[in-house]
C-alpha cells in the first residue's frame, strides 16, 4: 500500500483526516467565536475534504509541484460541482417540510445524484482527459465519499421529518456532508449523533481515555494486522505469474475476510476515536461480526450503519408495501424477495461491477436461507424445542463457523473483479 | 385514549406477533426481545398500524427508543398533532 514508508507524503491520506484534521477542527470548535463557529467548521471540512481528494489522487502519481498544480486546477471545478450538488440536496431538504412530492424529492435527490455519478458510464467518457491525466478510473472517485455522503444526506431527511433532529443550518449541513473523518470510509452515522458537535464535548459519552484507546486499537488493526494479512491476499498469490493450487486459494479466502475486518473496523475505530476526542459522536459500525450464529445476525453486526440504513430506508417500507398489497399470507415469501432485493442494492452500492451484483445476491440468498430455515425450525421444534436449540452451545459454535465460512467464501466476489476472477481460474488451471 | 390504554393494546398486538411471551413495559425495546429482529419488526409495525388505524412514515417507528416512546407517538398521531 505504501510506496515508501520513509516518505511522509505517502501517508497523507491517513494523516490528513486523522491527524491534521482533528488538530485544526479541534482548534476551530474550541476557540472560534460563537457567530463564526458554524461557518469556520464547515469551511474546515470542505477545504480538508478537497485536500484529501488531491492527496489521494497524488499518492500513486507522486508529489511533483507541476503535477500538484495541474491536478488541483483540474479537480477544483469538479469539486465545485460536488458542492453545488450537496447544496441542491439541502434545498430539497428545506422544501421537504411541505410534505407530499417535496418530501419524496428530498429523499431521492441525494440518491439520484449518487446513481448518476457512479453508474452512468457516459460521464466517465465525457471526463476522460481529466481521468487519464490523474490516473483516476472513474469520475465518482473525484466526488470523494459520494456513496457515504448521499446515504447520510438521504437519512437526514427522515430524521428531520420525524422530529429526531431540528432542521440543520446550511453550514452545519455542509459540515455533516463533508465531515472529514467519515468522508471516505463511513460509517453512515446519522445527524442525530453528529449534532453533538454543537455543544461542548460531553465526556461521559465520549471519554478521552476510551477515544485514545480506540485510536491505538484502530492503528494496530489498520496498519499492522491488515498489512500483514494483505501479504496473503489475492494480489500477492494469484498475480505473481507463478502457478498456484487450491490450498493457496483457501489461504487467500480466509486471510481476506480477516484482512477486510481488520482494515475496515480498524479505520472505523480511528474515526470513532478521533471524533470522540473532538467531542463528536459517531455510530458504531461493527459488533463482533464473527460471533454471529447465523448469516442474518451477521449482517446486523457487520457494517451496521449500512445494514441499518438499508433496513430503515428500504427493507421495512418495501416489505410493508408488499405485504399490504399481497396480503398477510404472502409475508413469508415477500420477506425473502425483499431480502434479496435489499442485498442487491448493498452489493452494487459497493461498486458498479458485475462481481458486486453477484456478491449482493450471494449475501441475500444467505440471509433468505436463514429466514426460511428459522421459520421451518420454529414450526418443527415448537416453542420449547426452539428455545432449547437456541440455548445449545454446540449449535451456536457450529453456527458461527458456518457463518464465517459462507461469508469468507462469498467474499471472493467482493474482493475480485470479473476479470480478476477469470485470471484466478486460469492460474488454478495451470496446475 | 391514555398512554396506559395504548400500552395495554400493544400487549395484545405483541401476543399475536411473537411466539414467546413478551411483557409490554414502557422501557421495553427490540434489544430486550430475541424474536424482535428486522423481519418480525415489519409484522409488528403492520399489526400496530392495523390496531390503531394509522400509517407510520419512513423511519418513524425506528426513531423511537422504547415502547413508551412508541405509545407517545401513537398518541400524537391519534390526536392529529
Amino acid at each position: 500500500m505504501l510506496k515508501d514508508v520513509g516518505d511522509i507524503k505517502f501517508l497523507l491520506p491517513l494523516l490528513l483526516p486523522f491527524l491534521f484534521y482533528p488538530l485544526i477542527a479541534g482548534f476551530v470548535l474550541k476557540y472560534c467565536p460563537k457567530g463564526l463557529r458554524e461557518i469556520a467548521f464547515a469551511t474546515t471540512n470542505i477545504i480538508i475534504a478537497f485536500a484529501l481528494l488531491i492527496a489521494t489522487v497524488l499518492v500513486p502519481l507522486g508529489f511533483d509541484p507541476i503535477l500538484i498544480k495541474m491536478i488541483v486546477s483540474g479537480m477544483a471545478p469538479i469539486f465545485v460541482i460536488y458542492l453545488l450538488l450537496v447544496g441542491l440536496s439541502y434545498g430539497f431538504l428545506r422544501l421537504s417540510v411541505r410534505g407530499g412530492l417535496y418530501l419524496t424529492a428530498a429523499y431521492f435527490v441525494p440518491l439520484i445524484e449518487l446513481v448518476v455519478l457512479k453508474y452512468v458510464p457516459a460521464l466517465d467518457k465525457l471526463s476522460k482527459p481529466l481521468l487519464n491525466a490523474s490516473a483516476t478510473p472513474h469520475l465518482a472517485v473525484i466526488f470523494i465519499g459520494i456513496s457515504y455522503v448521499s446515504f447520510r444526506l438521504c437519512y437526514l431527511v427522515q430524521e428531520v421529518q420525524n422530529g429526531i433532529v431540528k432542521m440543520p443550518s446550511v453550514w452545519n449541513y455542509f459540515s455533516f456532508a463533508f465531515y472529514v473523518p467519515t468522508l471516505t470510509v463511513g460509517p453512515i452515522s446519522p445527524y442525530a449523533k453528529f449534532a453533538s458537535f454543537e455543544a461542548p464535548p460531553d465526556r461521559n459519552l465520549v471519554p478521552v481515555g476510551r477515544s485514545l484507546g480506540r485510536i491505538v486499537v484502530g492503528l494496530w488493526k489498520y496498519i499492522f494486522v491488515s498489512n500483514v494479512l494483505g501479504q496473503l491476499g489475492y494480489t500477492a498469490f494469484f498475480f505473481d505469474g507463478h502457478p498456484h493450487g487450491v490450498l493457496d486459494l483457501l489461504i487467500c479466502i480466509f486471510a481476506y475476510s480477516i484482512f477486510l475486518y481488520c482494515n475496515f473496523s480498524g479505520l472505523c475505530d480511528l474515526v470513532i476515536g478521533v471524533s470522540g476526542l473532538l467531542g463528536i459522536q459517531v455510530a458504531e459500525n461493527f459488533n463482533q461480526p464473527f460471533a454471529a450464529r447465523n448469516f442474518q445476525e451477521f449482517w446486523s453486526r457487520w457494517h451496521m450503519t449500512l445494514s441499518g440504513w438499508i433496513r430503515d430506508m428500504m427493507f421495512t417500507p418495501l416489505l410493508k408495501m408488499l405485504i399490504r398489497a399481497w396480503g398477510p399470507k404472502s409475508a413469508n415469501h415477500a420477506t425473502a424477495i425483499v431480502i434479496i432485493a435489499t442485498f442487491i442494492v448493498i452489493g452494487v452500492w459497493h461498486g458498479a461491477g458485475l462481481n458486486y451484483l453477484l456478491f449482493g445476491i450471494s449475501q441475500g440468498v444467505g440471509v433468505a436461507a436463514v429466514h426460511y430455515s428459522t421459520q421451518f425450525m420454529r414450526k418443527r421444534l415448537g416453542k420449547e424445542g426452539f428455545a432449547k436449540y437456541r440455548a445449545n452451545r454446540l449449535y451456536y459454535y457450529l453456527g458461527c463457523v458456518g457463518t464465517y465460512l459462507y461469508f469468507s467464501l462469498t467474499l471472493i466476489l467482493f474482493a475480485n473483479s470479473m476479470g480478476d476472477l477469470q485470471h484466478i481460474g486460469e492460474v488454478l488451471a495451470m496446475r | 385514549m391514555t398512554k396506559q390504554e395504548i400500552l395495554a393494546q400493544l400487549q395484545s398486538v405483541f401476543d399475536n406477533v411473537f411466539l414467546d411471551e413478551v411483557v409490554v413495559t414502557e422501557e421495553l425495546s427490540a434489544n430486550d426481545v430475541e424474536e424482535w429482529d428486522s423481519l418480525s419488526h415489519v409484522s409488528l409495525v403492520l399489526a400496530v398500524e392495523e390496531k390503531f388505524g394509522l400509517r407510520f412514515r419512513v423511519g418513524e417507528v425506528e426513531g423511537t427508543k422504547n415502547l413508551g416512546d412508541l405509545a407517545d407517538l401513537i398518541l400524537r398521531r391519534q390526536t392529529g398533532s
